[in-house]
């Protein structure tokens, strides 16, 4: 299996704390991969220094086989597209001038649009289903419109990769189910590879065809959904004591209900 | 009196007024069109600024003059007494202008400023010390700002290594907050300077920070514009990247900019620009901070019409403001940079409240 991104011994943390200190990962071009795990055990931290957001204390990242360290930002931004958790852009934006910015690193200059510049930002207006509201100012949009707009951007950079980090916060069901469902559509029409943070477990099996497991800082379990969603799981990552079934639309794993565990 | 409030509410609708959809065809056109009518405002406030003063002119004199084609009396009133004072305010309202513009750009937050986060500070102590140490007084119009821009550079620098740390993202909360302490600093040594002065150092310096535009000699003012152009031309070229920077560091990065590098680039434009003018205007720092805000209600955030249109805001309110202390007798011999602080603190109390 090719991978998009690869890192080998990779080191990261703040100030003197070290919040992942070994981690080795390759994640699968052309897949899904969702990260889990609880809060502060490092998911955000690692999709962070592999999108170069905080620099990493050791190791190396590299994305379609060269290291990153040795790389331009500009021709990273060509190849990897990331988004952070909840971005916030001057509402006086429209869409079109939010996803316009997706064209950065293609640009010089001034920042003038050529046509093909401008085409790809309308086909990541339509495919994101944000035609109509294209010049309609980002103040005036919902959340999940928004977090669409976001994704727009994303694309119009024209990578392979895409990184997001917890791209369904504070969105409810319909707008979570929306933005996913969106990201499953590019990953089977684009073959865009995705690597996300999600914390909505029964989400991340449901649309990813693999998921990656951390407890504290390392790898608990990397794998298909059926391999990594399981009661051991959630007891070692979540201290939680889960009931997992078959979900009986999409056959794949989901947490019927569960309890905290109790401290023996 | 109807008439005059129909005026009024359609000039608000031009400058203010906003639409929730609009193609970028019209964005544009609207944008260029609005800053056409800040740099009509601007030619105005300057006209006036030169039929007004001890000696009144008509409007048609001044244009006769100003082409060519004045008296003797004339010629000497626009150019040695107006003309040089005036190209001073316009020219120390761009450079503040744009600095702000550049710095609220960097830090996401608009109270930050040339003044507010002790760069300003920093090139005065400068200044101070010089007068204080080194020279009587100052007869190099080059010196000025490069001592303006040395002192600045330092208390930036200084801002940069207390405010950040390496391995770790940029914080804007953090070098604000580092940059008020700093400027505060700065302030308490510059006073502490003064008491080594005499008389007339005094005199200058107090005047200088009080903001006096006192470099009107036409030397000076020739320095001030060939900097600010330099300047200017490096800000406008880095629009795109400051735009970027805009959405936040997190996405700059991911699209592509480097943004230790950019920051740190970018603030050495802002602190050459608000030094220089710093240097022959004196303290107008009230100016970095409200000109960009007024600017950014009228064209919105994208810095590539936000650059100019700070620029001319910003002149616009500092010639009004030195025709207004130049003219109405109760304000003479206020200096012009008190007098725009004192017109700025109304309009921020009225942003506090409606953001309240």
């Amino acid at each position: 299996m090719e991978h998009a991104i690869k890192t080998a011994h990779l080191a990261v943390g703040y100030d003197t704390v070290i919040i992942v200190p070994d981690f080795d990962i390759g994640f699968q071009k052309g897949k899904v991969t969702s990260i889990i795990g609880a809060n502060g055990c490092g998911k955000s931290t690692v999709l962070k220094a592999i999108g170069r957001i905080i620099p990493s204390a050791g190791g190396t990242v590299i994305i379609n086989d060269t290291d990153i360290a040795r790389m331009k930002n500009k021709d990273i931004a060509m190849q990897m597209a990331i988004l952070p958790q909840s971005p916030t852009a001057p509402g006086t934006l429209t869409c079109s001038e939010l996803v316009s910015y997706g064209r950065f690193p293609y640009q010089k200059g001034f920042g003038r649009m050529s046509k093909e510049d401008k085409e790809i930002v309308d086909w990541a207006l339509e495919v994101t289903n944000m035609g109509d509201f294209k010049n309609r100012e980002i103040a005036y949009l919902s959340g999940g419109q928004r977090q669409r707009v976001w994704i727009a951007m994303a694309l119009a950079q024209q990578t392979g990769i895409i990184l997001l980090d917890e791209p369904t916060t504070y969105l409810d069901l319909c707008h979570q189910l929306e933005v996913l469902e969106l990201l499953k559509e590019l990953n089977e029409k684009q073959h865009t590879t995705i690597v996300m943070v999600l914390h909505d477990l029964n989400l991340a099996s449901r649309y990813s065809d693999f998921l990656l497991a951390m407890q504290s800082g390392k790898v608990y379990a990397y794998g298909s959904p059926a391999q990594v969603f399981t009661p051991e799981m959630l007891k070692a990552c979540f201290q939680i004591d889960g009931e997992i079934v078959q979900d009986p639309r999409s056959g794949k794993p989901l947490c019927l209900s569960y309890d905290l565990l109790r401290k023996a | 009196m109807d008439r005059i409030g129909r005026i009024v509410a359609r000039a608000g609708r031009f400058f203010l007024g906003s639409r929730r959809e609009q193609t970028p065809a019209a964005r544009h056109k609207a944008r260029v069109m609005r800053i056409v009518a800040l740099a009509i405002l601007l030619l105005v406030v300057f006209l006036v600024g030169c039929c007004l003063g001890p000696y009144a002119l008509q409007i048609g004199d001044v244009v006769k003059t100003l082409l060519g084609q004045g008296t003797y009396k004339s010629n000497m009133v626009i150019f040695d007494f107006r003309l040089p004072r005036l190209c001073l305010a316009i020219l120390v309202g761009f450079g503040m202008g744009a600095s702000g513009v550049i710095m609220q750009g960097l830090l996401h937050n608009d109270l930050a400023s040339p003044g507010t986060l002790g760069v300003a500070d920093g090139s005065s102590l400068f200044v101070t010390l010089y007068v204080a140490l080194v020279s009587k007084q100052i007869d190099e119009p080059m010196l000025l700002p490069v001592l303006a821009l040395i002192g600045g550079l330092i208390s930036a620098g200084i801002i940069y290594l207390l405010g950040t740390k390496k391995g770790k993202p940029i914080s804007s909360t953090k070098l604000i907050m580092t940059g008020v302490a700093m400027g505060a600093c700065y302030g308490a040594v510059a006073t502490f300077a003064m008491y080594v002065l005499d008389e007339s150092q005094l005199e200058f310096i107090q005047r200088w920070q009080a903001g006096e535009l006192w470099g009107t000699e036409w030397q000076y003012i020739r320095v001030l514009f060939i900097w600010l152009v330099v300047f200017g031309f490096f800000a406008v070229r880095n629009a795109r990247i400051l735009n970027a920077i805009n959405l936040g560091y997190d996405i700059a990065t991911g699209l592509g900019v480097n943004v230790k590098l950019a920051f740190s680039g970018l603030a050495f434009l802002a602190v050459g620009m608000s030094s220089a003018s710093v240097a022959f205007g004196g303290n107008f720092f009230f100016l970095g901070l409200i000109g960009p805000h007024i600017a950014r209600r009228i064209v919105g955030s994208d810095t590539r019409y936000l650059l100019p249109a700070a620029g001319v805001t910003s002149s616009v309110i500092i010639v009004a403001a030195n025709i207004l202390v130049e003219n109405v007798e109760w304000f003479i011999n206020i200096p012009t940079g008190i007098f725009v602080s004192i017109l700025a603190v109304p309009y921020f109390l009225y942003l506090l409240m409606r953001a309240a």
